[in-house]
């Protein structure tokens, strides 16, 4: 299994992710944004940015991303980048 | 044929047994576990529990419910409301270790409207299956690199309890959808000057038995419907447009009943919370819709409406 990256490259990696999905540059996207209300991820492209999460994070791990772990509706990018970063602690 | 409580729940025990052979597995790891919060919105997602509009698996699940009071000042005595919610119970995700995504979800909907002479009453227990077979393409640094439409699918089914039409009626919906990064393409985020566009189309199939306006027969009928979210104040959030077209053709032919019904939902949110819980909203509504009976209803409200 590859070596896991660094915090700042997890972080680096959600944010360049969150851009791709909602057709923005990654220095667009703000810590603070919620990713409903904000950059609006509805239920159907939240399944689809777990999924491609869970392929980043079981490159270097054992664990998972859940669809129902980025779907509550007060998660913001922070907490989404934290998630993804303590997944691969 | 009558609705018998097994028939729905076979269907859907039935699709999820087929699904699960299609989704390639990938490592265990141990349940996440939520930290506690007093905050009730943070609670409530926290053990999974959702609010909305209602959960047809749609974006509509995306809306908030809504809670109108009308007081018709020609008869202040009688006070007028609709209530149109749903409550999700903690969804299930089936395979969290594939590259596909299947997600059960228990729900609960209770849809009242006391404003027109025949009022609705419908309490509704359903199962919704969610169902994403593939996902997007990444590129070796695990970046979305993607121009296709990815398909999904959405199966809903349960029984609904009409207090007015003292039945109970059993409902199963197939929905086709189609998800797609590039602006412009289903679910595709189009972005202009700071405003912003989203919408969904669908194919399906509906099927409802008894239905009081067919004679207490049962209803087939093809589906399209076209979803459309907009926020088109640049910058701001707090006004959210939606747009719900739908287009069921009863494939059983009636006589009581018409073969092409059509409904449009147009609706304004104006949220006054960053995380879009509380909102006023407005909504205008024209059509046959399936809570009404397929009746033909024209109506508008204002009202609160809540999405947990």
């Amino acid at each position: 299994m590859p070596s896991k990256p660094t915090k700042e490259a997890i972080q680096n990696h959600v944010w360049q992710v969150l851009a791709a999905f909602t057709n923005q540059k990654p220095n667009q996207i703000k810590a603070d944004q919620f990713l409903q209300a904000d950059l609006h991820f509805d239920s159907t492209s939240l399944p689809f940015l777990a999924m491609a999460l869970r392929a980043y994070v079981n490159h270097f791990s054992d664990n998972t991303i859940l669809v129902t772990e980025i779907s509550d509706d007060t998660m913001t990018v922070q907490q989404l980048a934290d998630l993804v970063v303590k997944k691969l602690a | 044929m009558r609705w018998q409580p097994s028939v729905t729940a076979l269907i859907l025990l039935g699709v999820s047994s087929t699904l699960s052979a299609l989704c390639d597995p990938v490592n265990p790891q141990p349940k996440p576990t939520p930290s506690p919060n007093t905050d009730v919105a943070t609670w409530l997602s926290q053990h999974k529990i959702a609010i909305r509009q209602t959960f047809d698996g749609s974006k509509n699940q995306d809306q908030p419910a809504s809670f109108t009071w009308i007081i018709d000042d020609t008869q202040l005595r009688h006070g007028y409301y609709t209530v149109d919610a749903g409550i999700q119970l903690a969804a299930a995700e089936v395979f969290p270790r594939t590259n596909c995504s299947l997600l059960l979800k228990p729900i609960v909907e209770w849809h009242r409207d006391t404003t027109t002479a025949t009022p609705t009453n419908q309490l509704a227990t359903k199962l919704t299956v969610e169902f994403i077979p593939t996902q997007i393409h990444l590129d070796a640094n695990f970046v979305p690199d993607d121009k296709a439409l990815h398909a999904f699918f959405l199966i809903s089914g349960g029984p609904v309890r009409d207090f007015q039409q003292h039945v109970t009626k059993g409902t199963v919906s197939f929905r086709a959808g189609a998800f797609s990064l590039v602006p412009g393409l289903p679910g595709g985020q189009i972005r202009y000057g700071g405003a912003e566009l989203t919408y969904y189309p669908y194919l399906g199939v509906d099927w409802m038995n008894p239905i009081p306006s067919k004679g207490g027969q049962q209803f087939w009928a093809g589906v399209g419907r076209l979803e459309v979210a907009a926020y088109p104040i640049p910058g701001i959030n707090a006004l959210e447009l939606l747009l719900d077209y739908t287009y069921r053709y009863a494939i059983d032919a009636s006589s009581q009943l018409a073969r092409s019904l059509a409904l449009f939902i147009g609706s304004a949110n104006l949220y006054f919370d960053a995380a879009h819980h509380i909102a006023i909203g407005y909504q205008f509504q024209t059509g046959h819709d399936s809570k009404d009976d397929f009746a033909h209803r024209q109506k508008s409200s204002l009202g609160l409406k809540i999405r947990v």
